[in-house]
């Protein structure tokens, strides 16, 4: 039984680039949009790619060009009839039974990332083109102290970003990684894998006081969140020199997906009444990949705490997945200043969540974007319902209608008095809390006392004598059936 | 043949009724209508396929007289031919495809029930006016499409926004449908009982030999033009389509990229003895062609818009189906129609795939709209040389931005000149009008005293009334329930006018009375 631990961060790992892919016109950012990124880091193919493609692409993907007038016609008269076809074959047999073509977030994963800057000169728009080794010392040295690793390396760590695939959706950018700009966080776990992996980057962090085995490897991968599936990165790396521990990890992942899945649907009304993971696996997977699908999933929605701390603090919970996890070791941050980097990140990222969520809930023609079946995409820049009016800011009704609007509350597993010291240093995010938009409790670490901030002030939480978490053996007694949002529950593992 | 031609015809209208009596009940709704979606297109494909083992024979089916009188019978007659299988098939293709993914995409929405039952209604008229053997069962169903237009455009009724612009889409509409009505009633008092579609090629068989004068014709062929071009969204109505995208996106698909859009090239089809016997008309419908080409195509180009690219897109090929109607190619707008059809259907279900197109496969929109200034400028003086091409092309830019102002034209040479004079009907004061009606009757009544005239010419100031009466509802603003008033009082004028002309119409002014007053009587 490989014992593996979990260790949570925000979605861009930290480091702040420009990303441009194999197959992307521009560059674009992979970082909070509060994050102005010096760097750029761009991807190119192993092989070099066959230009024979483009022209069936060029046809298949007909109907988005503009032409012509006589060109138009031309095509309406001969290729039109098609597309009865096609369509017929999207709406009764959607994507899941196809072959899928690749798009979205499944990167075909034969390509490397330029990460090694190799002189200072700035590329034309004044970016630097990928970082030196100082630069990711730093960045990757950051990350490992702000989650408490910074010792015990286990022989494989996988990086997992998340991202999110959905067809027909012109608000798939709200379903990626909101760290990242809404875009799968891919690169930066690529890029932190890479990094990590430096024999350079490891003598740098070595010098300072970090340790990384040389049996120790970085893995990165991308869950995709709506089809409940996973892919690993760099195939050619891990090819070259095999990897102890991860075809275990891929296995327990893989089962852990599917009862993932398999918790989600019961979410989802036209769900089969899922007596099987697989059959679970399988409707989200054709969720993701329908044309007629308006909720390829439900992300961020019952969104409600955020837990900083040792991951002992909710092992054997039950969350309902509603609460936002970051690892952080109490112990080794007697001045609050790991504290300040981490609460500075999920202050603005999760309370933003947060409070689009529940904005975009408590009104949603107002402050969200209603519903979401009428809406037409003007330019590339935001949606209308029909060709005029005004764009529609916030979530549409899709994504919103399960929620059950609340306030963030982060509990940060630290005593009062250092988490007063990080709260100094934080600038103008104090207000997020002074101003009661998130919750502040602190977790005493030793004795488990909490409290909570309230106008700069820490008051005991008095929670009723009588309250007693509810227990289960496993998650599915807990979940099967149930409608609602479930409070939490005590797993209790059976002695094996 | 005859019964598959009915049950094709009735199975929307089982459909429509079995979801109206269901409760709001998402299951059985989609129960409901897959199997209705289902059964159409057994029967439209063994109508289909029985019409084919019959050698492609043109069918007419005459299943009851719904009205008549002496001079005028009004049958309810099916027709089936070529035009109806092609324009059948299509529409059952695409109203089961479109019925499979609502169940999906309307999940949860309130309104799921009146979706349904519009679309139904929808299919309903479409399969009437496919299915009909003469301008008078076409016109019955030409409504209903009208009508589920109407309310499938504003299906987000709460806001401001949808309920204009189908109102907006509906005032072409109806504009069209006088055309088509008058249209309807010429073609009674020119071909008599021939009016039936299998009767119509018939008729102008023999060239030396018209069956109605130059005018007459000129005038009918201008009237189902009207029709056709409003149904259709040709110039000078291009406008009404990209704004009727406001319901959701598969209503828009099926609707305005599909199959409503086609209907005028339809009417066209079909009436096609008549307007192509002159040439004149043939001009005139290649004109409409050719200025819809031009300007829909310029409008496209600047569209901000996925949806208003799309609809200017099918109104450009529509116009170039008139087009290739007025050269006789009928086989190939066939052909022409089932493409763009089923193309602009596809491409409206996948609009909102264009984000993640452009930013990921294409990088960039590249409108293909720019004038290079180049050496081919050179024979121009050197003064403008620089100047003219960017001129030029701004020029271009604003028209086509504007969309040609094609809004404000109908607008202003339509709807305005009613609005005004309803205006001022409407400022005059009740004495001022008491004192004029009754000085034009004075004026009759002593003339009917006096010279003897015939009691008829009553009618005269009854329909001037009439006239009035309906203008004044055009110039009210804000006032419901006036402009249904003064709309009431129209249609009763027009009732006694009537009266006046041919006192025996009695039974038949009833009827049309029964119609009239309940329907004021419901506000």
């Amino acid at each position: 039984m490989p014992v593996s631990k979990r260790l949570a961060q925000r979605g861009f790992f930290g480091i702040d680039f420009l990303y441009q892919g194999l197959d992307d016109a521009y560059p674009v950012a992979q970082c909070p949009v509060v994050i102005k990124p010096k760097h750029l880091i761009r991807e190119s193919g192993l092989k070099p790619q066959p230009e024979s493609d483009s022209k069936t692409a060029s046809i298949s993907h007909l109907h988005f060009k503009s032409h012509s007038v006589l060109r138009g016609w031309l095509y309406t008269q001969t290729l039109g009839l098609g597309y009865a076809a096609r369509m017929a074959w999207d709406v009764f047999r959607p994507g899941s039974k196809l072959p899928k073509l690749k798009m979205l977030s499944e990167i075909d994963s034969h390509t490397q990332l330029h990460l090694l800057r190799e002189n200072d000169i700035p590329t034309e728009d004044g970016y630097l083109l990928g970082f030196s080794y100082a630069e990711m010392a730093d960045k990757v040295g950051g990350l490992l102290t702000n989650i408490g690793l910074t010792q015990h390396f286990a022989p494989l760590v996988v990086i997992v970003a998340h991202g999110s695939s959905s067809v027909n959706n012109p608000h798939f950018a709200a379903y990626d990684c909101g760290a990242c700009s809404g875009k799968p966080g891919a690169p930066n776990a690529r890029a932190f894998a890479w990094m990590a992996n430096s024999e350079e980057v490891r003598k740098i962090l070595y010098s300072r006081g970090i340790e990384i085995p040389g049996g120790t490897r970085f893995i990165a991968a991308l869950h995709n969140t709506s089809r409940d599936e996973i892919t690993y990165f760099d195939k050619h790396l891990l090819e070259q020199d095999s990897v102890e521990g991860l075809s275990t990890f891929q296995d327990v992942m893989e089962s852990a997906l599917q009862q993932n899945a398999r918790e989600r649907c019961r979410w989802f009304e036209l769900a089969p009444n899922a007596n099987t993971t697989e059959k679970a696996h399988d409707h989200v997977t054709a969720r993701a990949s329908s044309i007629f699908e308006p909720r390829p999933e439900y992300n961020h929605s019952n969104n409600l705490y955020c837990i900083v701390g040792r991951r002992t603090l909710t092992r054997d919970l039950f969350m309902d997945r509603r609460a936002f996890l970051h690892s952080y070791d109490p112990t080794k941050d007697n001045s609050g200043n790991v504290l300040v980097r981490i609460l500075s990140a999920i202050i603005p990222v999760c309370g933003g969540i947060n409070l689009e969520y529940l904005f975009s809930r408590i009104d949603n023609s107002v402050y969200g974007a209603g519903t979401k079946l009428p809406h037409n995409v003007i330019g590339l820049v935001g949606v209308a319902n029909g060709v005029e009016g005004d764009l529609r800011t916030g979530l549409p009704h899709q994504m919103i209608e399960v929620h059950e609007p609340a306030r963030l509350m982060i509990v940060v597993e630290q005593t009062c008095a250092i988490v007063d010291k990080a709260l100094a240093n934080i600038g103008e995010l104090k207000e997020w809390l002074v101003n009661d938009w998130i919750f502040l409790v602190s977790c005493d670490p030793n004795t488990h006392i909490q409290k909570l901030y309230s106008k700069g002030d820490w008051k005991a939480v008095e929670l009723p004598v009588e309250l007693k978490t509810p227990t289960a053996s496993r998650s599915e007694d807990i979940f099967l059936g149930q409608t609602g949002t479930i409070p939490v529950h005590k797993l209790i593992r059976s002695a094996s | 043949m005859n019964g598959l031609m009915l049950t094709s015809v009735l199975l929307p209208l089982i459909g429509f009724w079995l979801i109206f009596i269901t409760p709001n009940n998402e299951k059985k709704i989609a129960a409901i209508s897959f199997w209705c979606s289902q059964a159409l297109g057994l029967c439209i494909v063994s109508l289909i396929a029985l019409w084919a083992s019959n050698g492609f024979q043109n069918h007419e089916f005459e299943w009851f007289n719904l009205y008549t009188t002496h001079n005028y019978r009004f049958q309810v007659l099916l027709y089936f031919d070529r035009v109806s299988a092609v324009y059948l098939g299509c529409v059952w293709a695409i109203f089961s495809i479109i019925v499979k993914y609502c169940r999906f995409y309307l999940h949860r929405e309130s309104g799921y029930k009146r979706f349904f039952l519009t679309i139904f209604s929808f299919v309903f008229g479409l399969t009437i006016v496919v299915l009909s053997g003469s301008i008078d069962v076409l016109f019955a169903g030409w409504e209903i499409v009208g009508m589920s237009s109407f309310l499938l455009i504003a299906f987000y009724r709460h806001r401001v926004q949808p309920v204009r612009n189908s109102l907006r889409a509906y005032t072409v509409y109806r504009f069209c449908d006088i055309g088509l009505l008058l249209g309807s009633w010429m073609s009674h008092l020119l071909f008599h009982e021939s009016q039936h579609f299998s009767q119509l090629a018939n008729l102008f068989e023999h060239t030396s030999f018209p069956p109605a004068g130059y005018g007459s014709m000129l005038l009918l062929s201008a009237l189902i033009i009207i029709a056709a071009s409003g149904k259709s969204a040709q110039f000078p109505f291009c406008f009404w389509l990209p704004r009727a995208m406001e319901g959701p996106t598969p209503s828009s698909a099926i609707f305005y990229g599909a199959l409503s859009v086609h209907l005028g090239v339809f009417l066209l089809l079909r009436t096609d003895p008549i307007w192509t016997y002159h040439y004149l008309t043939r001009f005139i419908v290649f004109m409409i062609g050719l200025l819809t080409v031009i300007f829909a195509s310029l409008s496209e180009k600047t569209q901000s818009n996925i949806k208003g690219q799309i609809a200017y897109a099918s109104i450009t090929q529509v116009g170039l189906m008139f087009i290739e109607l007025s050269l006789g190619l009928d086989t190939l707008v066939l052909v022409h129609f089932l493409g763009n059809a089923f193309l602009r259907c596809y491409q409206l279900l996948v609009s909102p795939s264009i984000v993640a197109h452009l930013l990921r496969v294409e990088g960039s929109a590249d409108t293909d709209f720019f004038i290079k200034s180049d050496k081919s400028y050179t024979f121009l003086p050197a003064s403008i040389r620089n100047t003219l091409p960017e001129v030029l092309q701004n020029t271009l830019y604003v028209f086509s931005l504007q969309e040609g102002n094609l809004e404000l034209l109908v607008r202003a040479f339509v709807w305005e000149p009613l609005k005004r004079t309803g205006a001022i009907i409407n400022n005059t004061s009740a004495w001022i009008k008491a004192l004029y009606a009754f000085a034009g009757l004075f004026i009759i009544m002593v003339a009917i005293e006096g010279i003897g005239l015939d009691r008829k010419y009553l009618s005269i100031p009854i329909s001037m009334g009439m006239v009035f009466a309906s203008l004044s509802a055009f110039g009210q603003i804000n006032k419901p329930i006036r402009v249904w008033t003064a709309i009431t009082l129209s249609s009763i004028l027009a009732g006694i006018a009537v009266l006046f002309l041919n006192p025996s119409a009695k039974q038949d002014v009833a009827i049309f009375l029964s119609g009239i007053l309940p329907a004021w009587l419901l506000v």
